[in-house]
């Protein structure tokens, strides 16, 4: 039995990264290519061709352990672009924008020199205020007309940044809730952000049933809230659905989704 | 060349005849016939006097003829019969009868006089008309039966002789089987007889019914069905006719049965129901034959049937009570079971519907669902069985069969098996014995369990008696080589790690003199085979301490390993010295919640080797037994809910993998699939071994995604796909 498609039908955009600004005119002409190769190497430590993440600052940023040492490429540019913490909407749409450009590859928490100035090319931005004004302008749009696919690409991506080098099959519960109240909450699709706090609440309250989320577990959370009716009647939990979501719906329906303001 | 012409015959030339004169002499001729004076009569004259008629076209006229001559006669017939009423209905049949007699003669004769009527007119016209000795019964019929009162008076006749000999007085059978007889002949006996019959009996029934049904007991009651039937019987085969038979047990069957088959099946005195708990068998025989009549009376007993045994059986399986003594539940389980069967087979003629129901009851209460311990209790059952040394369980055996195949989950009583069997192998010196031959109850059993469920199942359990027979070779080399060394009696058991149960690595620090055999062995085998790793599972052995007291008293005490090591740190110590729980554990290695288990058998009042107080344990000096050999190992018992929980996760982990596997395999041949049929096939693979539950498979196939072995569908997302 396939359950019935009730997709809204999204507009097949071409492609989700050019939202089209009249602001960018102002840049057209000033970008130089000397400029923004230069913006790299400002970032750039032991690897001179990518701007890399460590395990470790992510594990700072998230507050798990004390700083040990100075913070990596890619931590320093998120900060100097004004973001304060890493588990943020706009700044994760950019990373994922700048990686999407490989079509098809989702790689981890690694920025590619050859990616860098083809992407900043492409937005021509060099500064990097510009580059914090395109990131702010283009994620207003982020998701709204996204397809299936391309927002299981996100969370796939989501789910690798978060991983990050330690290649693990799964992320922490607390991660996960902590992804999808910081970053999910914050798309612009309406019935998506609602469901992610309460999946978030849910999670949070029931880590030690659910200690881990794979990345299957994650990416469904997608056709969940694109397929279930906000009041979950057309659930049935002899579908497809991992476990977890036959819980989550159980423990909505009776009651315990009590608005909980998330952390 | 021409032959010579045959001589031509000519038909003699027919004169003219008479008509009138021939139909004169006709027409005197019936009248003597009719009147029983037809012995000077030529019928050749005769016969030659209507061909002639015929032969004149005179056919159609001499028909008409010999019609109204008939007519004519059954009028007069039924004027006769009619005439005599003074005295009642009395003797009509026998006049009917007579004068059917009669007649049915002469229109006989008639008949053969006018063949040639009958040859050539008759057969032209077969519309319009009848041979003549079929004219004659239609006549009889249309005109005495039917258009006189000849016919209702016949039948009221018959119907009260009929009643009178229901109610016991003897009547004149010859004279209504002549009256069955005639009706017959003229085709009119289900209309005039029968239909009239199965109507007063149906009425006679329902009111006998009634009035029985009341007064006397079901069994009774059944019992005159029973002989109504056969007297029924009788009635249609003396002067009835056979299609009778099969329509009176039908309307025997609704009067008395289906109109009061509640009374029969839930009468709280008699009824069914009390008649299978007190086994009356041959009540239920008569009642199974019986309902046999009507299908749906047997459908009825069977479900009746089914829904008894399961409740008998349920409030047994819920008695606490009796569910206190695994043994003993099990004992009254098989009886509960023979008893059925013995019902079935001797009440219902064995008939293969009821032994199906039977076998239904019993899954509705014996397949674990409502008693979760059913397996363990059947294998203890099965463990004392076996236990006992009687010969000859071979009933017993296929009883005990037979409840195993109404478990649903038969790893769990794989499991239960494996680890009474294990211990029943390993506590008997003389195992290897029975082992090899093929008669004991063991190999039976094991034999009876692959019959049922296939090679595959007994695989592993005949692995294990196969490492019984092997140690005892293994053993027979090694003390060649090592006895005079060892100064001890050694018998160690190789066991296939993969046959036995899992057991939990062991700390046991063994006796000084133990370790050294050990160690020997170990050297031994390691010489002989090369590559294989022995891991020793001292607390699965047991051994024969002699305990010497100073008194000079002398004790054998066969115990476990555990036990002697215990045993053996009081062998150094002064008769008071105190040893607590935690030193006994630090001394032999064995973890403080086993110390306890271990010592309970040694400190019990059966025994008292060891004298348990509050500060700890030390030997008793003053011990005394009426025998000198002791046995102190106990033997397997019912789990405690602790261990029942362990037992449950340990089957719940083992069956992960199996699921598994299916999985994988199912996935591997159809590379994609909905997650329904998936889990619906899972079920069906592994429905003979255990029943998963669609969760448990949804969290196994969850976990083959993440670990790659499956991936969901990007746009279906139910839709999984096989990673080769």
């Amino acid at each position: 039995k396939r359950y019935k498609t009730n997709v809204e039908i999204l507009k097949p955009s071409t492609t989700c990264l050019e939202p089209v600004l009249a602001i960018q005119n102002n840049f057209n002409k000033g970008f130089q290519m000397w400029k923004c190769v230069e913006l790299f190497q400002q970032y750039i430590t032991t690897d001179i061709n990518n701007l890399i993440l460590h395990g470790d600052d992510l594990n700072v940023q998230l507050g798990l352990q004390p700083r040990m040492r100075p913070p990596c490429g890619l931590s320093r540019l998120q900060h100097d672009l004004g973001f304060q913490t890493t588990l943020n909407f706009d700044y994760l749409y950019f990373l994922f924008n700048i990686q999407y450009i490989k079509k098809g590859t989702i790689k981890n928490t690694m920025i590619h020199r050859g990616e860098w100035t083809e992407y900043l090319f492409k937005i021509e931005c060099d500064t990097l205020e510009q580059l914090h004004y395109y990131i702010k302008s283009s994620a207003m749009h982020g998701m709204k007309n996204w397809t299936v696919e391309q927002k299981k690409n996100f969370f796939t991506f989501m789910f690798k940044y978060v991983i990050g080098p330690n290649q693990t099959r799964y992320i922490d519960t607390t991660m996960a809730a902590k992804l999808l109240c910081n970053v999910v909450a914050l798309t612009t699709c309406p019935k998506m952000s609602r469901f992610s706090i309460c999946f978030a609440n849910f999670l949070f309250k029931n880590v030690s049933v659910h200690k881990c989320i794979n990345l299957d577990q994650w990416k469904v959370f997608v056709d969940f809230s694109t397929f279930i009716n906000e009041d979950c009647s057309n659930f049935d939990s002899n579908d497809a659905w991992p476990i977890i979501y036959d819980d989550f719906v159980e423990w909505m329906q009776k009651g315990k989704s009590d608005r909980m303001v998330c952390m | 060349m021409f032959k010579k012409s045959a001589p031509k015959i000519n038909a003699p030339k027919s004169e003219i005849i008479d008509t009138t004169e021939s139909w004169t002499l006709l027409f005197t001729a019936i009248q003597q016939i009719f009147s029983n004076e037809c012995s000077n009569l030529s019928y050749e004259e005769l016969y030659r006097t209507a061909y002639d008629l015929v032969q004149q076209r005179h056919g159609e006229s001499l028909y008409d003829n010999v019609l109204e001559c008939l007519k004519y006669r059954v009028n007069t017939i039924v004027k006769r019969i009619l005439k005599p009423l003074k005295d009642g209905d009395h003797g009509l049949l026998r006049d009917v009868t007579t004068e059917w007699e009669n007649y049915s003669l002469a229109v006989g004769m008639i008949s053969n006089v006018m063949m040639y009527l009958n040859r050539t007119v008759v057969l032209n016209n077969p519309d319009d008309y009848s041979p003549i000795s079929a004219l004659g019964f239609i006549l009889f019929r249309e005109n005495a039966i039917k258009g006189s009162e000849v016919g209702d008076r016949t039948r009221r006749q018959v119907l009260q002789l009929i009643q009178k000999e229901r109610d016991g007085e003897t009547v004149d059978k010859m004279l209504i089987k002549g009256s069955v007889n005639m009706l017959n002949k003229l085709s009119c006996y289900e209309q005039e007889l029968e239909g009239p019959f199965l109507t007063s009996s149906s009425n006679y029934y329902a009111n006998l019914s009634q009035s029985l049904v009341d007064a006397s007991s079901v069994p009774e009651y059944l019992r005159i069905v029973k002989t109504k039937l056969k007297e029924e019987a009788f009635r249609v085969q003396y002067y009835l006719l056979d299609p009778t038979k099969q329509k009176i047990e039908q309307i025997i069957s609704e009067e008395m049965i289906t109109n009061h088959l509640g009374t029969i099946m839930d009468s709280t005195s008699s009824g069914f129901g009390i008649m299978l708990r007190d086994d009356k068998i041959s009540d239920l025989k008569t009642q199974y034959n019986i309902f046999a009549i009507n299908p749906s009376h047997i459908k009825e007993l069977i479900k009746k049937f089914r829904s008894h045994v399961a409740s008998h059986g349920l409030s047994f399986v819920n008695d606490e009570q009796i569910t206190k003594d695994p043994t003993l539940f099990i004992k009254n389980l098989l009886d509960l079971k023979r008893k059925y069967k013995h019902i079935v087979k001797e009440s219902f003629d064995a008939n293969p519907l009821l032994s199906t129901a039977l076998d239904e009851a019993f899954r509705q209460f014996a397949d674990g669902t409502v008693q979760s311990r059913m397996a363990e209790y059947l294998s203890l059952y099965l463990d004392s069985l076996m236990r006992s040394n009687e010969q000859d369980q071979d009933q017993t055996l296929d009883d005990v069969i037979d409840m195993f195949m109404y478990l649903k989950d038969s790893d769990v009583f794989e499991n239960y098996y494996k680890t009474h069997l294990s211990k029943r192998l390993l506590s008997s010196r003389n195992m290897h014995q029975t082992v090899e031959s093929q008669s004991c109850t063991e190999k039976v059993f094991v034999t009876k369990l692959k019959l049922e469920c296939g090679y595959q199942f007994t695989s592993k359990i005949e692995g294990m008696f196969n490492d019984v027979r092997l140690s005892r070779i293994a053993m027979d080399q090694f003390e060649k080589t090592n006895k005079s060394t060892l100064g001890l009696d050694f018998y160690v058991n190789v066991l296939t790690h993969s046959f036995w149960p899992t057991y939990d690595p062991t700390t046991l620090i063994l006796p000084h003199q133990l370790k050294q055999c050990c160690r020997a062995f170990q050297e031994h085998y390691d010489s002989v085979h090369n590559g294989r790793r022995i891991t020793w599972q001292p607390n699965l052995g047991d051994g024969l301490v002699i305990a010497n007291y100073p008194n000079g008293s002398k004790y054998e005490l066969l115990c476990t390993t555990s036990q002697i090591c215990i045993l053996d740190c009081f062998n150094a110590c002064e008769a008071n010295q105190v040893w607590s729980e935690e030193e006994l554990s630090s001394t032999t290695g064995i973890p403080i919640r086993d110390i306890q288990r271990q010592m309970t058998p040694l400190c019990s009042s059966r025994h008292r080797v060891i004298i348990k107080d509050e500060n700890g344990y030390c030997w008793n000096e003053e011990f005394k037994h009426a025998s000198t050999r002791l046995r102190i190992a106990a033997i397997s018992t019912k789990e405690t809910t602790q261990q029942v929980h362990q037992t449950e996760s340990k089957i719940e982990m083992d069956r992960k993998p199996i699921i598994e596997a299916a999985i994988v395999k199912i996935m591997k041949s159809r590379k994609t699939m909905y997650d329904n049929q998936l889990i619906e096939s899972v079920v069906t693979i592994l429905r003979p071994t255990f029943v998963p539950s669609p969760i448990e498979i949804k969290k196994r196939v969850e976990s083959l995604v993440e670990r790659e072995f499956l991936e969901r569908d990007e746009k279906e997302q139910s839709l999984f796909r096989y990673l080769a």
